[in-house]
């Protein structure tokens, strides 16, 4: 009687006649079956736990970071306060804004990030296709220079191209990063060269060849044949472009200076000096002593400044993260 | 005699007409014009500062009221590194030798480490887009404005503030104590531990490169080695590793591109071009650094050439 009115007894019965019925032992080949099962069940579930826990190592100081970023000041040392602030508050965001001159820099940042990628791509892919498919012994000498560039350290070029620029007038100007990558010399062209080299080298020579036949010509070859099927090489090292150009903070306090601000210099800039920057803002005396007393304030605005250099990036990686790795899974870096 | 001459006359008027160019010297000279930007600029932003960087090294050089002052001094820059930092007072072997340990730690753990994550992520399984997109988020965050972030007493703050440290280390401790591990092996241990938020951060691009050459393996030899009985095991050591052995070398040296950039020594070099302003002396270290570089990458490639198993070489 209470087999029938006992819902979860009555789902146990069911499983154990069944879990009886399958473990039948008298069958060999099924009890094998049983066991690989059983096995890669448990492997699957080893996998699920080491990638699951170390996925969640990653996004924990992301969001821990970013709920801290929402509190009140008052809130900082409050130890009831673990997660969600007890009232969320924009302060620290809009001091931060006020401190980096948030949305100059990110205009600036935006711009030159955009342009330097499409510098990046014109002339990466243009060398990549020559060392891939346009060789000679001349090419297969110059090789070598790409992967010297991707191995030489930047502090050993630095001050020579430092000095360089200050001759020519561009220190200080946003055009300096912009004509390395033009000339394929900016952040990271040698692994870009290397990409779509290895990608050119992928496609099958059969399609140069019924080209040819069909009359075109090297360059008809390249613009209508390799460009179009370049697709999963084009947003490879766009999106590592714009990454790698978004985070640079060496060439950009190098050569930029404080004369154009992007986020990173903005932030190396009040790292220091976050309170002395809110005092010429004559922000400072608008928030409360009790706060300001704080030690920890101004970490705290530090800590919100680095969420919002970072939040357009995590943003747009939502939106884009399957080109992100469909596109390196198709560019061939591989082969 | 008569025909013959004509015969050469009539080579000679076609060669004049002027023959369209063949596709070969039509690709020659396309090369040339896609590679000359790239050309330009190795020349103008990496021979020249390079070359540059060279002679300042064998130079004193001071920047005086805008202008560089130099001083031909030969190789006494060197000298002076070999004899102050390196004999009386260390600074530079030791700074070279922690960045070198570092990377020489580092190395076969984000090596193992990342092929390890590449393996298990390649495989269906729940939940896989969310993680796989988790994984790659390191690729895109900046460490460096991070570190700027986490310093001093704000950290302390920051893992108070949010639950404690998710692990902690001192319960762990005294529980493999208990168990009756060596002290040793416990240190390492947690050292490792320590460190793999590090490793994970360092090994996202790693992760990407590999899990491209794991799905580039054409599935038909995971089937045969299915019908032939191998197990899971096996299969990753016969087919999935020599198949992706080639890329070792790609993921090493990007590895230690990767760590130039927060190496102890950039940062010394750094500080005494810009504070002290011998661009003579950290020319000449930055020399010895990418020497030192070169050198490691060297004995890496000719380790790894050896052990490496090549597909097809696709000349």
């Amino acid at each position: 009687m209470t087999t029938k009115t006992n819902p979860i007894a009555n789902f146990m019965k069911k499983e154990y006649s069944r879990i009886k019925k399958s473990l039948d032992f008298s069958n060999p080949v099924k009890n094998k079956v049983k066991v690989s099962k059983v096995q890669t069940f448990g492997a699957n579930l080893i996998r699920m736990i080491v990638l699951y826990g170390l996925a969640f190592m990653i996004v924990y100081p992301l969001i821990q970071q970013i709920s801290v970023a929402l509190r009140q000041t008052s809130e900082i040392n409050d130890p009831s306060v673990i997660w969600l602030p007890k009232k969320f508050s924009l302060d620290n965001i809009k001091l931060a804004i006020a401190s980096l001159d948030y949305w100059n820099a990110l205009k600036n940042t935006v711009v030159l990030s955009t342009v330097t990628t499409i510098a990046q791509l014109i002339s990466c892919s243009l060398a990549g296709y020559a060392f891939a498919r346009l060789r000679s012994r001349f090419t297969n000498i110059l090789f070598i220079f790409v992967i010297l560039t991707i191995v030489v350290p930047s502090s050993t070029l630095s001050l020579p191209q430092f000095i360089y620029f200050q001759k020519i007038g561009l220190l200080g100007k946003a055009y300096s990063i912009v004509l390395m990558s033009l000339f394929g010399q900016g952040i990271k062209s040698g692994i870009f060269i290397y990409i779509f080299r290895q990608f050119f080298r992928g496609i099958p020579m059969e399609l140069d060849e019924a080209a040819q036949v069909d009359g075109a010509g090297p360059l008809q070859i390249f613009l209508k044949i390799m460009l179009p099927s370049a697709r999963g090489a084009i947003v490879t090292v766009g999106l590592f472009a714009f990454v790698w150009q978004w985070n640079d903070g060496y060439y950009s306090s190098l050569f930029l200076r404080d004369t154009t601000k992007v986020l990173t210099t903005a932030m190396y800039s009040i790292q220091h000096g976050v309170h002395g920057h809110l005092q010429s803002l004559g922000l400072w005396e608008l928030i409360g002593g009790d706060v300001t007393k704080n030690p920890l304030f101004l970490s705290m605005i530090l800590n919100t400044a680095a969420i919002l250099i970072m939040a357009p990036l995590l943003i747009m990686y939502f939106f884009v993260q399957k080109l992100f790795v469909e596109g390196v899974e198709r560019t061939g870096i591989v082969g | 005699m008569k025909s013959k001459n004509q015969n050469l006359n009539k080579e000679k008027l076609v060669k004049k007409v002027r023959k369209p160019m063949t596709f070969k010297t039509k690709t020659k000279i396309l090369g040339i014009v896609f590679l000359l930007p790239w050309i330009i600029g190795l020349l103008m932003f990496f021979i020249y500062p390079f070359l540059t960087t060279v002679w300042y090294s064998l130079n004193e050089v001071r920047p005086r009221e805008g202008a560089l002052q130099m001083r031909f001094l030969g190789l006494d820059n060197y000298r002076y590194i070999f004899k102050e930092l390196v004999y009386y007072d260390k600074t530079f072997i030791r700074v070279l030798w922690e960045s070198l340990q570092v990377l020489l730690v580092n190395l076969p753990v984000i090596l193992i480490f990342s092929l390890l994550i590449a393996t298990l992520l390649n495989g269906k399984f729940k939940g896989r887009p969310l993680v796989q997109m988790m994984f790659f988020i390191p690729v895109i965050l900046n460490a460096n404005i991070i570190d700027i972030v986490m310093r001093g007493s704000f950290q302390m703050m920051f893992s108070s503030s949010t639950n404690g440290s998710f692990l902690d280390n001192i319960q762990f401790e005294n529980y493999l104590i208990e168990v009756g591990i060596g002290e040793s092996f416990i240190t390492f241990l947690l050292a490792s531990i320590d460190r793999i938020l590090t490793i994970v951060n360092l090994s996202g691009v790693q992760i990407l490169i590999f899990l491209a050459a794991i799905q580039a393996i054409p599935s038909h030899l995971y089937e045969a080695a299915e019908i032939e009985g191998a197990t899971k095991y096996e299969t990753f050591w016969k087919i999935t590793f020599p198949l992706v052995s080639p890329l070792f070398l790609t993921v090493i040296i990007y590895t230690i591109v990767d760590s130039f950039i927060d190496s102890p020594v950039m940062s010394f070099i750094d500080y005494s071009r810009d504070n002290l302003r011998f661009y003579g002396l950290s020319s000449a270290i930055s020399i010895l650094f990418f020497i030192t570089n070169m050198i490691l990458l060297l004995i890496i490639f000719l380790i790894i050439r050896k052990g490496v198993f090549m597909y097809d070489d696709k000349n």
